[in-house]
């Protein structure tokens, strides 16, 4: 026996086992699980199966299980490799999987970054917009003379609008509210209020009427040049709120007017008027 | 004569014998230990607690094995204990990267929904 290797031994042995049917049969249960789990492993997307050193170790480990359970090994043998085995295929997955996710936060911060830079680049184009929108919307202010009041900015137009007695718009009219109607494009989201106003030849009830009727003109003028009409209101007063003394033709021109009111970012037209005379 | 000096011998092997330092502790047995310590260190307590007290379980039963005189039986057990401790730390790893990655979707998904509004005409 002595001369015999282990292997031989071993061979003689089992040999020997399996003429008495008595043999301890090994149990392969834990090796062959830990030959599951590597395959498992094996087919990590991220898993190297060659160069990994925990693979390669598993398959040492798998091969020293064959070998003792071919020997006759004692099974406390084939299982501790068979552990060895396992754990190490286990780590290799596990630390695959730990790749994988930071290569996968990895790329994601990265198209993090780039839609930063064009979310930041949209704004910043945004807001050179709305300053050139707000710096033409002052230019077109200063051209139809507006007043910056309380109530928001104040656009008068006076003079020749209208015939005498007549809410019909003259030619002239409509070429200053066509101005009117471009800044009131540029600003899209400010209400208008229209006020009709008369001098005090005439009786109230007619001149509220006909100033009512003359807002209503400028107000229809508008909303056929594009702006919406849920943006306007228009009102007449009459007498009610001159701005010049009515004892003369100049002043009582002065008083024969319309105000384009437009209404601070936020407040509506809907809302009651503050008109307070000045 | 001959019988007392038998004797003596063995009262001085027994005495001996009482001075005899603790058996020899396998290699493996400290590498299991690092390996604990280094799995320790990486917050495997909290995100891989249980390979991680398997190796701690294991390398206690690896010591009683060398007390009892079966330094095999005990190297094994620290083999296995060193396994298990270097799973709890991939284990852990593993955790950590997929919290960051779903903190990162997380981030992902507010950065995208702010990005559409900015980018929106």
């Amino acid at each position: 026996m002595s001369e015999l290797g282990p292997r031989s031994a071993a061979i003689a042995l089992l040999a020997l086992l399996s003429f008495t049917a008595c043999a301890a049969i090994p149990d392969v249960a834990d090796l062959d699980e830990a030959r599951a789990t590597y395959a498992i492993a094996a087919r990590h997307p991220n898993l190297d199966v060659e160069r990994s050193a925990d693979m390669q170790d598993a398959r040492r480990q798998l091969r020293l299980a064959d070998r003792a359970v071919a020997e006759g090994a004692d099974q406390e043998v084939i299982d501790h490799h068979a552990y060895l085995a396992k754990g190490r295929a286990r780590i290799a997955q596990a630390l695959a999987g730990a790749a994988s996710a930071n290569a996968k936060r990895a790329a994601l911060e990265a198209e993090n970054a780039d839609l930063r830079l064009a979310a930041s680049s949209a704004e910043l184009e945004r807001t050179r917009r709305e300053a050139a929108i707000a710096g033409e919307a002052a230019r077109r202010a200063r051209a139809l003379e507006a007043q910056q009041t309380e109530r928001g900015l104040v656009l008068t137009l006076g003079g020749v609008l209208f015939a005498f007695n007549s809410a019909d718009l003259k030619i002239g009219a409509k070429l200053s509210l066509a101005r009117v109607a471009g800044f009131l494009i540029a600003l899209p989201h400010r209400q208008v209020v229209i006020e009709g106003h008369t001098d005090d030849v005439g009786s109230q009830a007619y001149n509220l009427a006909l100033s009512r009727r003359r807002a209503e003109s400028v107000r229809d003028y508008l909303v056929e040049s594009g702006i919406e009409a849920q943006r306007i209101v228009a009102d007449g007063f009459g007498k009610r709120f001159p701005v010049a003394v009515n004892d003369s033709d100049e002043g009582r021109g002065r008083n024969r007017r319309v105000e384009v009111v437009i209404l601070e970012p936020g407040e509506a037209a809907s809302q009651e008027r503050r008109h307070s005379p000045k | 004569m001959h019988g007392v000096i038998a004797l003596a011998c063995v009262a001085g092997l027994a005495a001996l014998g009482c001075a005899t330092p603790a058996p020899l502790r396998p290699a493996a047995l400290t590498t299991a230990e690092a390996a604990i310590a280094a799995a320790a260190e990486a917050g495997a307590a909290e995100l891989a607690a249980e390979p991680l007290s398997l190796a701690r379980e294991k390398l206690a039963l690896a010591d009683e094995s060398v007390a009892k005189g079966m330094p095999t039986r005990a190297s094994r057990l620290a083999e296995q204990a060193r396994v298990d401790a270097l799973l709890s730390r991939a284990l852990s790893e593993k955790a950590r990267a997929d919290r960051q990655l779903a903190e990162t979707r997380r981030l992902d998904a507010k950065i995208r929904r702010e990005a559409e509004s900015a980018l929106e005409p």
